[in-house]
């Protein structure tokens, strides 16, 4: 092969994958013959030829990609989707490939409870149609209701060593009656009844963690289970805006109606998407449902909730929009996080021994990264966290992390994209540029990034968020990358 | 996907639609047919050629074969350029979709040009 066809060759790298595996090998042979045919007519004809066709290829190339762009065919959702080991987004339907109305009425039907039996007393109350001994009765029934069923249904997927994807919804409800359980343990136990206060560092760093092993698990098995049991945590991270709304005392029933209202809309948008089993579908669903609770939970929090800022003269469109954007990231993360997480040890694992390696380093600099970032943080948390050269420590943790995880992710998606196992597009591009982008937003006073309502309960949730992004990177350096298993 | 949703053809996709009308062609063949058909106006690039090649499969306007075809035209067989003895290679055929498609836009562009036409040249 001559040098121009080698260039012409390489420069074809520029193509979306797909258009290079239908054409590529046949465009070489025709520029070869191209340039055979000008050489024969003079070598003055052959700089011309180069230039033409090696313009054209830039061109041509972005066409392309804007026309994948166009048909939606490499859509980060369709990304994430891509199957992790042994999971799979079929349920155990023998009439089709969509989980039966049963299948997916058991899906939606925590959602439904919390809904019935938190938000409905709530309200009741508030209009004064039920007392508030009734109404709590109700809230200890649902609790009981539905961490015991969640605990039966996963008990029986166990027993039964394979958990149908509907059962994930269930993991919230086991995931706080946990917590309720350690709650009461320690006030019987003469604890600090605070002991899930944010402002207990230990406490919630062990409580991220557990969650984000949870999801983590869950996504890695089934993606659509992963987004499932992630929609009840994506719908309670907007409770701050709540907690200036005492439940049993305010006479509009803003408490009781928005539990109400987000938890059926969150039980149909489960439902939707277990009867459909489209993971892009579920994906917005997923999203649409939180972006819905959000706004009203923000409007509620700014307008009636006593959670103005001091800087704003009146309640406004503007602060409530300020105060819901950061947590709607937030919660976006919450989503995304174990998917990618999975998606990228999944990557890892098609790479063979050097993608291996590449991908827990990678996240190895994610866990760097984010333990500086949770030192910066944990110093207003904790006295514990402030020592001589705290602020020297955190930059070269967050710098450091965050080179050793872009640089080895960038190799990673590099191996992935010239075996052909991922498709370069656009949104790559914005993950990579989100990787940095979140410990800065991290670092940067929360005022700046329109978090000024509830400054560190808001950064918690946002390192809530990065962690769960970084879930992957703790469980990958503990679980065997390439043993092909599900184990969910 | 078929004809119906292709209104207007690109100029590539017109003359490649043209060129493949005459006969089964490879991709080299199709370009140096495109180039003599249109009397030397339109010289596609590799790149221009095989984007056109890729909306038009996709549209299902052409179809390709995997064996060179025994219907090449007699001029691709004689030309070892065109043809290269030995060195099998992916073949296009224009399917009844992309005959119909082709069939629309030239009477399109007929009735264009006697539209065109109509007028006196002076109000041109």
């Amino acid at each position: 092969m001559t040098r121009p066809s080698r260039t012409y060759s390489t420069l074809l790298n520029l193509y979306p994958e797909r258009f290079r595996q239908r054409f590529a090998s046949e465009m070489a042979e025709v520029f070869e013959d191209t340039v055979d045919e000008a050489r024969q007519a003079g070598y003055m004809a052959l700089p011309g030829l180069y230039f033409k066709e090696y313009l054209a290829i830039p061109i041509c190339a972005a066409r392309e990609h804007w026309a994948v762009f166009a048909a939606g065919q490499q859509g980060f959702a369709s990304q994430l989707a891509v199957q992790p080991a042994g999971g799979n987004l079929t349920d155990k339907n023998p009439g089709g490939n969509t989980a039966s109305k049963r299948q997916a009425f058991l899906g939606g039907l925590p959602h439904l409870l919390v809904a019935l039996l938190v938000g409905l007393p709530q309200l009741l109350f508030a209009l004064k149609v039920i007392p508030a001994n009734i109404g709590q009765v109700f809230l200890i029934l649902g609790a009981i209701i539905c961490g015991s069923a969640g605990l039966a249904f996963i008990a029986r997927g166990v027993m039964k060593r394979q958990n149908p994807t509907w059962s994930a919804s269930w993991i919230f409800a086991i995931f706080i009656g946990i917590l309720i359980s350690i709650i009461r343990a320690g006030t019987l136990l003469g604890l600090d009844s605070n002991i899930l206060a944010s402002d207990n560092f230990t406490i919630l760093l062990a409580v991220i963690l557990g969650l984000m092993y949870l999801l983590y698990r869950s996504a890695r098995a089934n993606p659509l289970a992963g987004l499932l049991s992630a929609l009840p945590f994506m719908l309670v991270i907007w409770s701050p805006f709540l907690e200036q709304n005492p439940a049993w005392q305010n006479p509009e029933g803003f408490v009781g109606s928005a539990w109400l209202a987000s938890w059926l809309v969150a039980s149909v948008a489960a439902y939707l998407s277990l009867r459909m089993m489209n993971f892009r579908l579920a994906f917005w669903l997923t999203l649409g449902t939180t972006c819905l609770a959000g706004l009203y939970h923000s409007y509620i929090g700014i307008y009636h909730g006593g959670m103005l800022p001091f800087s704003e003269p009146d309640p406004n469109p503007k602060a409530t929009l300020l105060a819901f954007l950061p947590v709607m990231v937030t919660a976006g993360w919450i989503a995304a996080g174990p998917q990618l997480a999975a998606r990228i040890r999944l990557l890892g694992q098609q790479c063979g021994k050097p993608g291996s390696a590449w991908y827990r380093l990678s996240l190895l600099g994610s866990v760097v990264m984010v333990t500086g970032i949770m030192i910066n943080h944990g110093r207003t948390w904790s006295t514990v966290f402030e020592f001589p050269g705290r602020a020297a420590i955190t930059v070269l943790l967050v710098g450091g992390g965050l080179l050793l995880c872009l640089y080895f992710f960038t190799r990673l998606i590099l191996k992935a994209i010239n075996k052909g196992t991922l498709r370069p597009s656009y949104r790559l591009l914005l993950l990579f540029a989100a990787i940095p982008g979140i410990p800065g937003a991290l670092l940067l006073n929360p005022s700046l990034i329109g978090i000024y309502l509830i400054p560190e309960s808001a950064a918690a949730w946002v390192l809530i968020a990065e962690a769960m992004l970084l879930a992957g990177g703790i469980l990958f350096l503990l679980v065997p990358a390439a043993n092909g298993r599900a184990t969910s | 996907m078929g004809q119906t949703q292709i209104s207007i053809l690109q100029e590539p996709s017109f003359y490649i639609l043209l060129s493949l009308a005459q006969g089964d062609k490879h991709g080299y063949a199709i370009l140096k047919e495109v180039t003599a058909i249109s009397g030397g106006r339109v010289r596609l690039s590799t790149g221009t050629l095989y984007g056109a090649l890729s909306r038009l499969l996709d549209q299902d306007l052409i179809i390709q074969l995997d064996e060179p075809q025994a219907n090449l035209s007699e001029e691709t067989l004689e030309n070892p350029g065109q043809a290269h003895p030995g060195k099998p290679r992916r073949t296009y055929a224009i399917t009844r979709s992309g005959r119909l498609a082709l069939e629309e836009e030239t009477n399109r562009l007929k009735a264009m040009l006697t539209a065109a036409r109509m007028i006196p040249e002076e109000g041109l």
